[in-house]
């Protein structure tokens, strides 16, 4: 028996041994790291990010890197979970990496954000929106548009909307839904009637939605996540509540949502960001099918933009952490998403917002006022 | 009109949390321990259903059968395989505590591996407003899982009372060596207790997949508030654990009404602690002292 347990741990401490010895350790590749939900509810998200950035990274490799190294990207996942983030970046920090793309919820960039900033490495999220995001330091970026802007432009849209007279507001209870659901409020004209906040984790919404019944409201606007949304607008639907529902954010913007939220979905009104503009996002588009066999969502092309801010300042600037951030807040290049410049929060400038509507089970235009 | 609803809310929820309680406490008052893992047969009953009917297209009452069939059996392995090898290493109930906790976690990580973590749906039920009933809205499936909850937890009363494998089990769960001395075999209680208990469990899973669909976690957010229900009504009695779960899923659905939504799982546990400090042994438990 001894000797079979003594043979167990040879057996095992060999393959560890082996597994750290195949990779090649390479003077000569450039490490950038990345943080987000690759697995988990919201692994969609994640999933789509890591195809981005990977196209990008190609990109450069196929031009022979930067300085003649080429680069790699050490993907950690996350779940969204805060915790999870934080340790991520920990980790990438003492790997010596010089610039992490993550997180993509809110609470997670948050929690991962002050490791960034104290060890000076450059942290960009491609997609987060909570708007403390914008004063978590020096080194912190974000290549997307905050929630005082989507907020504002939620509650404009909102407020020329016709059946909108009471309106009721459901948030997630993270930094990304409380953040959002403050601007929102802070900007809407029409009456609020009934606002409340929802654990992540629920599964149950019924009595929610029948104190939101109550109150009937025309509009009742979700500022959430897909899962939860799906959840909502399903049972919703079977409590017979007749209000239009409105969605706050990009995070409806993704086939998962309407897988699951099946009919439930129909007839559903978000607010998003285009996935891309210009004829360098057709170019994208085009590259993009051809390798994944898919249309590229929004993830994945704030994502590569993202990754190509961060590649271009390494090419121009120099590949360290301060070189790196110095050279970010002077970017100025046409992404496949926007014009890709920060502001000295960090913040992307400028950005669009789209309003989309979920029709035959596909995402499409927003038609008109219903 | 909202009174008639939160009661129907409560009723749904506690129906399923009852299902889930009543197979925990079968297996606690025969095997006098806390199988955690009893929600991993909540979710592994879901995704075979899943696998059976939504990926491989068989027909969905055979679905179900095969569904529940399976459930049943992996209670009889997990206890076969994991808690009786513990026992005959003379384990004590703490350890077997732990070692259903690994289990739990186990197999939640195999459904993550096998099936992703991303939330699926069993398309089998169409999502369309409820009918009304006494001035509250009840879908058809809700009313299917609030009678079948009933049924189920009679004719588990009716078993444990009236029929000879039934009486077997109490005399087991009331004293596990008098019940040896006239002829009963302590294991094949256990195994019997998981066989009916993770079938209940595996019944109460597939109505949550129906009624809300998938995700690897399910079985633990279901088992805590089975064990709390559990635990209110008195742990080790089956009747009581269905009552404790009724009260539980009153309690959540009424409370919120007064409190953010956000507070549902703090009244559970708030309930959870109260019990567990002033009346440990629940409403209907008597105060026992525990057998070795």
């Amino acid at each position: 028996m001894k000797t079979k347990i003594l043979a167990l741990i040879g057996i095992i401490a060999i393959a560890f041994v082996l597994a750290g010895c195949a990779q090649p350790q390479g003077e000569e590749t450039i490490t950038i790291g990345f943080s987000g939900p690759l697995s988990g509810e919201l692994a969609s998200w994640g999933e789509k990010e890591r195809k981005g950035i990977e196209m990008a990274i190609e990109e450069i490799n196929v031009l022979d890197g930067i300085q003649g190294k080429k680069v790699a990207v050490v993907f950690e996942d996350s779940q969204c979970n805060p915790n999870s983030a934080a340790t991520n970046v920990q980790k990438l920090v003492a790997e010596g990496v010089q610039a992490i793309i993550g997180d993509t919820c809110s609470s997670a960039t948050l929690a991962a954000a002050p490791i960034a900033e104290n060890n000076k490495v450059v942290l960009i999220t491609p997609i987060s929106g909570a708007d403390s995001i914008s004063q978590a330091g020096d080194y912190i970026f974000r290549n997307f548009i905050p929630n005082s802007y989507y907020g504002i432009a939620a509650a404009q849209k909102i407020n020329s909307m016709q059946n909108a007279e009471k309106i009721a507001v459901l948030y997630i209870n993270n930094d990304s839904g409380v953040s959002w659901k403050n601007n929102f409020i802070a900007n809407a004209s029409k009456q609020i009637v009934f606002v409340e906040g929802y654990a992540a984790e629920e599964t149950d919404f019924r009595t929610l939605l029948l104190k939101v019944k109550e109150a009937s409201p025309g509009l009742v606007i979700l500022a959430g996540y897909y899962p939860d949304g799906a959840r909502i607008l399903k049972q919703a639907k079977e409590a017979g509540i007749q209000s239009q529902f409105f969605g706050g954010g990009d995070a409806f913007d993704d086939p998962a949502f309407i897988e699951a939220a099946g009919d439930a979905a129909e007839g559903f009104v978000f607010l998003s960001v285009p996935t891309g503009t210009g004829s360098s996002f057709k170019e994208f588009q085009a590259k993009y099918k051809q390798k994944y066999n898919e249309e590229p969502s929004l993830f994945s092309t704030y994502a590569y933009d993202s990754a190509k801010a961060v590649l271009n300042a390494m090419h121009d600037c120099g590949l360290s952490s301060e070189e790196i951030k110095n050279c970010l807040y002077q970017t100025d290049f046409q992404g496949v998403t926007n014009r890709i410049r920060f502001d000295k929060n960090g913040d992307l400038i400028g950005g669009t917002t789209i309003l989309k509507q979920v029709k035959n089970m596909q995402f499409i235009e927003y038609e008109g006022s219903q | 009109m909202v009174l008639e609803q939160l009661l129907v809310n409560g009723l749904i929820a506690g129906a399923i949390y009852a299902l889930v309680a009543a197979g925990f406490s079968l297996i606690y008052s025969t095997c006098r321990f806390i199988h955690f893992a009893h929600g991993s047969a909540i979710a592994f009953a879901a995704y075979v259903l899943y696998f059976l009917f939504s990926m491989l297209g068989i027909d969905f009452w055979l679905s179900t059968a095969l569904a529940i069939l399976s459930a049943a059996i992996f209670g009889l392995l997990m206890n076969a395989l994991v808690y009786r090898q513990l026992r005959k290493r003379k384990a004590s109930s703490v350890i077997l505590l732990i070692a259903s906790f690994a289990l739990l976690i186990l197999v939640e990580s195999l459904i993550l591996l096998f099936f992703g973590a991303d939330v699926k749906t069993i398309g089998f039920i169409k999502i369309e407003k409820g009918l009304e009933f006494f001035g509250a809205i009840i879908t058809p499936l809700q009313i299917f899982i609030i009678v079948s909850s009933f049924v189920l937890l009679a004719l588990l009363w009716l078993f444990i009372k009236k029929t000879r494998l039934g009486k077997a089990m109490r005399a087991v769960a009331d004293n596990r060596e008098i019940a040896a001395i006239t002829g009963i075999s302590a294991e094949k209680i256990y195994n019997w207790s998981f066989i009916i208990g993770s079938a209940i469990a595996g019944i109460a899973g597939i109505l949550v997949g129906l009624e809300q669909n998938l995700e690897p976690t399910m079985g633990t957010n279901l088992m805590i508030k089975g064990f709390t229900g559990a635990v209110i009504g008195g742990i080790g009695s089956v009747p009581g654990a269905i009552l404790g779960s009724f009260l539980l899923g009153f309690a959540e659905n009424i409370g919120i009404w007064f409190l953010p939504s956000g507070y549902k799982d703090a009244i559970a546990f708030v309930i959870l602690f109260v019990f567990l400090l002033f009346r440990p042994q629940g409403i209907l438990g008597i105060k026992r002292v525990i057998q070795k």
